[in-house]
């Protein structure tokens, strides 16, 4: 028989019992759609968390290995990263440009008030600003000038909170190892669901090195051209710093690997708790359409006994209900679809969530539910099948 | 068109099983008219199932158009009633969601018909009965002669040569009943084969040959072969 002559009286039998069929794929419209929020949600968190920590823009960080770290117990000496390893790392071919960071903690003063243990970052450029999504909220940016050795600072919120009380942190002058800086503006860390504000301090390099009496390069931000020749400009920085200094794996590329690994980890547990739930909810669905179906044969024993007496084989039979168990439950996916994607929209635009709908999911949920089909409409199809004709026709 | 040989057809096993057909011998010829009456539990319906290839006898040889049926599978059985039998019963035996066009088209869509030509044929095999105005009707809403007629126009269809009709008139008053055996009348006149059940003498006159049957035996001499 014509495929979509079975299509097509799979439609007209669901159609023709409107309750029954929408009852029947109410569990699975429930659960695929809740499985679309849900998975919606962690992509799109995931995708948010790999964004936040390998920047908005083409970039890698580069970092001494904690091995290195040891050998120089740990504290970070001026030869990790010297001059002429950043004239070379300029040269990659697929290297933008390079950032230069200098951490060191700190207690930061404000007349009597202190902050103890804060992070005081030394920037060479404001591109390390925007790598990190950080947006002068009041006040003023770092301007050229402000790198020539002015001491200058921006703040944090979060550190402005600390220090005063007024918040009017801005034009104050503030004292880091007894050096006097200035505050010219108040950043914030933009996009930051994942709540990472912390108290922090950026300084232009000169200043900073001013303030600590040392110019130790804490970490180098490689900015690429394009995306995918992030890894291949990573292996070659790192094979350039091993070589400089005549060391074996003693660089890493932080967001390459750790935090490949680190988002890795949060989405496989997450996988795993969605597809748990997933699994139960639908196989609830499953279940469902299995017993619909079998009343469903049980109701329809005469139609069974027509058909064969008009001619279907029992395999026509057994076809009919199969197909009619896969469109359910099909349109209970595609349903549940449509609902998921709308729901996932709304928490998208109302709440702080980000969501984010794929198409391998969207494809994914749908196939599943075809499956599912197959898996709980097989045996209704076969009791159909196996019906004799004589006693469904003198059923009534 | 039909031979059937010391048919016999029981249930159950052993001594207790019930014999409802007993040596059956019967002959028809392809284009006859024949009504097979016997009172109720006498096995007519019994055999006209056999006849219809719906159930299987359990000794004896059955030939249709010169196939022994005895020996056909599932599918073969199948392709049978489809093409070559024409089934119509006493309760109809329409589906009762699907409207007159789609019933009429069951037989064609069972028999692998192209989308045009299953529209075609349905529309005129309605017309055929006078129902071109009913179409899209559901059963239900249908009065009782017009839905035999609705399932007479199904057995057409796919032209068989065969018609099996069980109790025909037996749910309708006198006035459908007529239309129905006039119908019958005339799908004689073009040459098809008839066979019907029924317990009602006035209507079996109008067969061309009557075959009576009770306790599972056949009781006139015509029915014999030989």
């Amino acid at each position: 028989m014509i495929f979509w002559e079975n299509i097509r009286m799979a439609l007209d039998a669901i159609f023709a019992h409107k309750m029954r069929s929408i009852l029947t794929i109410l569990g699975i419209v429930i659960g695929v759609s809740s499985v679309i929020v849900i998975v919606a949600i962690g992509q799109g968190g995931a995708a948010k968390l790999s964004k936040s920590f390998t920047g908005r823009s083409n970039s890698i960080i580069i970092i001494p290995s904690s091995e290195m770290l040891k050998k120089s117990g740990g504290v970070i000496s001026p030869d990790f990263f010297t001059q002429e390893d950043i004239q070379e790392l300029q040269h990659i071919d697929d290297v933008e440009s390079v950032v230069i960071k200098y951490f060191e903690t700190a207690t930061v003063f404000y007349q009597k008030q202190n902050a103890e243990g804060i992070m005081v970052v030394g920037i060479n450029s404001n591109d390390t600003l925007e790598e990190e999504n950080i947006e002068v909220v009041r006040g003023r940016s770092f301007e050229t000038s402000d790198y020539g050795g002015n001491c200058v600072a921006l703040m944090s919120l979060e550190m402005e909170k600390q220090l005063f009380k007024e918040r009017n942190g801005i034009e104050k002058i503030i004292r880091i190892k007894n050096q006097p800086i200035e505050v010219i503006g108040i950043v914030e860390k933009k996009d930051d669901s994942l709540m990472m504000n912390t108290a922090g301090v950026y300084m232009p390099d000169k200043a900073w090195t001013k303030v600590f009496g040392k110019s130790n390069i804490s970490q180098l931000t490689l900015r690429i051209k394009k995306p995918d020749a992030i890894k291949r400009a990573g292996n070659k920085a790192i094979e350039i710093l091993n070589k400089n200094h005549n060391t074996q794996g003693d660089y890493e590329v932080q967001n390459l690997e750790e935090i490949e690994k680190g988002i890795e980890v949060v989405t496989n547990t997450m996988t795993i708790v969605i597809g748990s739930i997933a699994g139960i909810s639908l196989l609830v669905g499953g279940v469902g359409i299995m017993n619909i179906m079998l009343v469903s044969v049980t109701e329809r024993t005469q139609e069974i006994g027509i058909r064969l007496a008009l001619g279907a084989t029992r395999s026509n039979i057994l076809i009919q209900f199969l197909t009619e168990a896969i469109t359910l439950s099909l349109l209970g996916g595609i349903v549940g679809l449509l609902i998921g994607t709308g729901v996932s929209n709304l928490i998208n635009l109302f709440t702080p969530f980000p969501t984010l709908v794929s198409f391998p999911v969207a494809v994914g949920t749908l196939l599943f539910s075809v499956i599912l089909g197959i898996v709980f409409g097989i045996l209704p199809a076969e009791k159909a099948s196996k019906l004799d004709p004589i006693q469904c026709l003198n059923r009534n | 068109m039909i031979q059937v040989h010391n048919l016999y057809k029981s249930y159950g096993l052993g001594k207790l099983s019930l014999k409802v057909l007993r040596a059956i011998d019967l002959v028809v010829d392809k284009g006859e008219y024949v009504a097979i009456m016997g009172p109720s539990g006498s096995g007519k319906s019994t055999l006209m199932n056999i006849l219809g290839c719906l159930d299987r006898p359990t000794k004896g040889k059955y030939y249709l158009k010169g196939l022994d049926v005895s020996k056909m599978k599932e599918p073969e059985l199948a392709q049978i009633r489809n093409r070559t039998i024409g089934f119509i019963f006493q309760q109809f035996q329409l589906i009762s969601f699907m409207s007159a066009k789609k019933n009429v088209e069951l037989p064609l869509i069972y028999s692998d018909k192209p989308a045009k030509e299953i529209h075609r044929r349905a529309i005129s095999s309605l017309e055929r009965v006078g129902l071109a105005n009913y179409l899209n009707h559901k059963p239900f809403e249908l009065s009782g002669g017009q839905q035999q007629r609705v399932a007479i126009a199904r057995a057409l269809v796919n032209n068989p040569e065969l018609l099996l009709a069980d109790e025909p008139t037996g749910s309708l008053d006198t006035a459908s009943g007529q239309v129905v055996l006039d119908l019958f009348d005339e799908l004689h006149r073009e040459g098809k084969t008839i066979i019907m059940i029924t317990h009602d003498f006035e209507i079996a006159k109008r067969a061309e040959r009557q075959v009576y049957i009770r306790d599972g035996r056949i009781l006139t001499k015509e029915g014999f072969v030989r």
